[in-house]
């Protein structure tokens, strides 16, 4: 596991010589296995047309393809999980890891082990046989949203230390364009343009990038807490101005602003009319996965590389980059378009998903529910944006349903207990101080009181921020020291051998100018 | 005559009616080592914001190898050559010290978006910076604590950590602000030693603000400007800063 220097590894535990490998051996040759039997036979089946696919056998193959499709990537390395699991709750850990969490390997294994329970919470969400399909899908969707989103935020907040609470501003941009080029079009040069939702995509995301870069000019030579301020107004500005754009009435005379709906979704044609027994929304699920893989890696390899490091350093102090030479105003502005870009995108997914939109679409909440997700996960680490990401968006869907449960469901469930504690501190106590009710009026007791349950969500996702501040203001997984090996080390002895150094890379670095 | 590096005409910065810096005039010529000395509060390290454009100059001139240079923001008037510490050593806190030495190095490929996106560009420089910056580190006796936080050093480590900086920074002009306050004794030494070298060597020009007078004097530096309240007094070299030091710790009332 680690290396000699390990004074522990004397007397190795049961999970570090067997344990793991074993677990890991079984368990991915057991999945493995099982993968392939139910693969081959669904298809089989399908092709000679012996399933039919809204059957409940069908569902079933629906599942395994699900399963194994969408969230293989887990499964695969559940085998890390029996050891990651005594290595994050076993008491040498610290001996072990002596910075913490900000080591690799453990931080790689809090990751698997997260992401585990996350798939068994989004697994077990209560809901109807035939709907399970579609709940797992639209979490996975909604997980995917959010990662993209704190992942933007990630590398202007969390790498260059740009307030920005813009955030559905950029998503905005990116709703709107994707809708407005997939459907109505634009025209220009009197050529009427309308585009493949991809393309929108795209278009919208140049669009947004542009904005955000433009922004800069205005926003950056404001102090931050200033610039923060700016980005709250624009998301409101942009719904109080798609309120009044003439694209988003109705062509009746009393049309009020109602938006857009049918919005074309990617391959949503093709698909139609469950062809191959798969929803769209899983489809969508799918492609979302895809989309926050490649925002993934895009932003690993940005915060990894020198551009990064930069990035980072002027989020320490900004004056002390500027005098050994780059200019911090072109960095910020460039990291405003790049997020603005990544927003623009899950902004489009969105807009697939509801295949409608309207001025009520920019919810300037969401920028907050994408600020506790990047609190949540660990500013600067982008791997922790999508664990921060689940814990939002699990909250999110699990509240929701709550607030579906019916009046005659509701003393059974656990709401209950909430409605009785309101009764008591919000209606009684606050009544009786607030309102004008005698204190004997007060204290009655009234039946009819109920929490409602869309606060809940507000509820829990500020105390989470609040708790995470105060106890783990570095998030789950906080930023990664940058640790690379040295071939060198102690083989340049003297300033000699420096200045010898020193000489030639100076040489090639004017070599490289010229050139 | 040898070329002129840092050429300083008429220099001037008030703060609201206080004059911090008031008509400087001093030239430091190539491969030169040049102190700028004075009580608290003279205006040294005003001189040095003002030279390197993190405060905006009231009036004078300020020219880098022959181009003039005030007005221009820093990161202009540092890509001509020329780099500086602060005093109040500010390093990226929340960075490793390796990564600290990584930032000042110019002319990275890897620092531009689209080459960020593609490694395999900048592996090659990373790998020879990193072994820079090890030896670098190595001379500075603080190797062991590259994979630390920077906030996690001691004052006199930080210091190290800003001359290694510099030392990265592949500059022609370094500005040392105070460099070896609460640094230990022989290491100091060991530092001038370095700096000298590096001079003599790679042809670097150095300005120093010392505020120990009699330390500086004993370093073997070329040429020294004396400052006090914000006025140049003295211009020359260490033989007649020394014999005229009696007027001046008169004048400093040491």
């Amino acid at each position: 596991m680690s290396e000699g220097s390990d004074p522990m590894g004397e007397d190795p535990n049961f999970f570090e010589t067997i344990g793991a490998p074993l677990s890991k051996f079984v368990i991915v040759k057991t999945f493995g296995a099982a993968f392939k039997e139910f693969f081959s036979r669904a298809l089989d089946k399908i092709e000679r047309k012996e399933i039919d696919v809204s059957s409940p056998t069908g569902k079933v193959y629906n599942y395994v393809h699900l399963i194994f499709f969408v969230l293989f990537y887990p499964f695969l390395l559940l085998g890390h999980m029996v050891s990651g699991f005594t290595e994050v709750i076993s008491t040498e850990t610290l001996h072990r890891f002596p910075k913490g969490r900000r080591d690799k390997v453990l931080q790689d294994r809090i990751f698997i082990v997260g992401m585990t329970i996350v798939l068994v919470l989004i697994l077990i969400q209560p809901s109807d046989p035939s709907k399970k399909l579609f709940v797992i899908s639209f979490l996975v969707f909604l997980i995917c949203y959010y990662s993209i989103m704190a992942m933007g935020l990630n590398i202007q907040t969390g790498a260059t230390g740009i307030v920005n609470f813009g955030v559905i501003f950029f998503v905005g941009i990116g709703m709107v364009s994707s809708a407005v080029l997939s459907t109505k079009g634009i025209s220009l040069f009197g050529l009427k343009i309308i585009l493949d939702p991809i393309s929108s995509m795209l278009v919208g995301m140049v669009i947004s990038a542009v904005v955000g870069y433009l922004l800069a000019y205005p926003g950056l030579r404001l102090r931050t807490d200033y610039f923060a301020i700016i980005t709250i107004a624009l998301g409101e500005f942009l719904k109080r101005m798609l309120l009044a754009e003439p694209t988003f009435q109705t062509d009746r005379p009393w049309g009020s602003s109602i938006g857009i709906s049918n919005i074309p979704a990617p391959f949503k044609d093709a698909l139609d009319n469950n062809r191959f027994g798969i929803e769209y929304d899983t489809i969508l699920a799918l492609i979302a996965i895809i989309f926050m893989v490649i925002v993934l890696v895009i932003s690993k390899l940005l915060l990894r590389s020198p551009y990064g490091r930069v990035l980072r350093g002027i989020r320490e102090d900004e004056q002390v980059v500027a005098s050994y030479g780059y200019d911090v105003f072109k960095y910020k502005a460039s990291v405003l378009a790049i997020g603005g870009a990544i927003f623009a995108m899950a902004g489009s997914m969105w807009v697939w998903k509801v295949s409608s939109i309207f001025p009520g679409s920019i919810a300037v909440i969401t920028t907050f529910y994408v600020w506790a997700a990047f609190i949540i996960g660990g500013k600067g680490n982008s791997k922790g944006m999508i664990l921060g990401a689940s814990v939002i968006a699990i909250t999110q869907y699990s509240v929701d349903n709550l607030s579906t449960i019916s009046l005659a469901e509701r003393p059974k469930t656990f709401l209950a207990v909430l409605d009785f504690f309101f009764r008591i501190i919000a209606v009684d106590i606050g009544g009786a101080i607030f309102g004008d009710s005698t204190w004997q009026n007060s204290f009655t007791s009234r039946e009819d009181a109920m929490v409602d349950t869309s606060f809940i969500q507000l509820f829990i996702v500020g105390a989470l921020i609040i708790l995470f501040l105060r106890y783990m203001p570095d998030g789950i997984l906080p930023e990664l020291p940058y640790t690379p090996k040295s071939e060198s080390h102690g083989r340049f002895e003297d300033e000699e051998l420096l200045i010898e150094k020193m000489r030639k890379t100076s040489q090639v670095y004017t070599k490289e100018e010229k050139t | 005559m040898t070329e002129v590096a840092l050429s300083v005409r008429g220099l001037s910065k008030s703060f609201s009616g206080l004059k911090a810096v008031n008509n400087i005039h001093f030239d430091l010529k190539k491969n030169e080592i040049m102190g700028l000395i004075g009580p608290n509060g003279s205006g040294k390290s005003t001189t040095f914001n003002t030279i390197t454009g993190i405060i905006p100059a009231d009036s004078g001139s300020v020219k880098v190898f022959g181009e003039e240079v005030m007005g221009r923001p820093p990161h202009e008037i540092s890509s001509l050559g020329l780099s500086r510490t602060f005093q109040n050593t500010r390093l990226w806190r929340e960075l490793t010290v390796l990564e600290n030495l990584m930032i000042p190095p110019k002319n990275q490929f890897g620092t531009s978006v689209l080459n960020a996106l593609m490694p395999w560009k900048y592996k090659k420089q990373e790998g020879e910076l990193i072994e820079k910056a090890y030896t670098i580190l190595k001379l500075l006796e603080i190797e062991h604590m590259a994979e630390n936080y920077a906030s996690e050093l001691s004052g006199g480590q930080s210091k190290l950590v800003d001359i290694g900086r510099l030392l990265m920074s592949d500059a022609k002009i370094l500005m040392l602000d105070e460099p070896v306050a609460g640094v230990a004794g022989p290491l100091t030494e060991k530092i001038f030693q370095t700096l000298k070298k590096l001079r003599k060597e790679l042809g670097l020009t150095i300005l120093i603000i010392e505020h120990n007078m009699d330390f500086i004097l004993r370093k073997g530096i070329d040429h020294i400007v004396v400052m006090a309240n914000g006025e140049e007094i003295l211009n020359g070299p260490p033989d007649i800063v020394r014999q005229s030091l009696d007027v001046i710790d008169a004048y400093l009332g040491e």
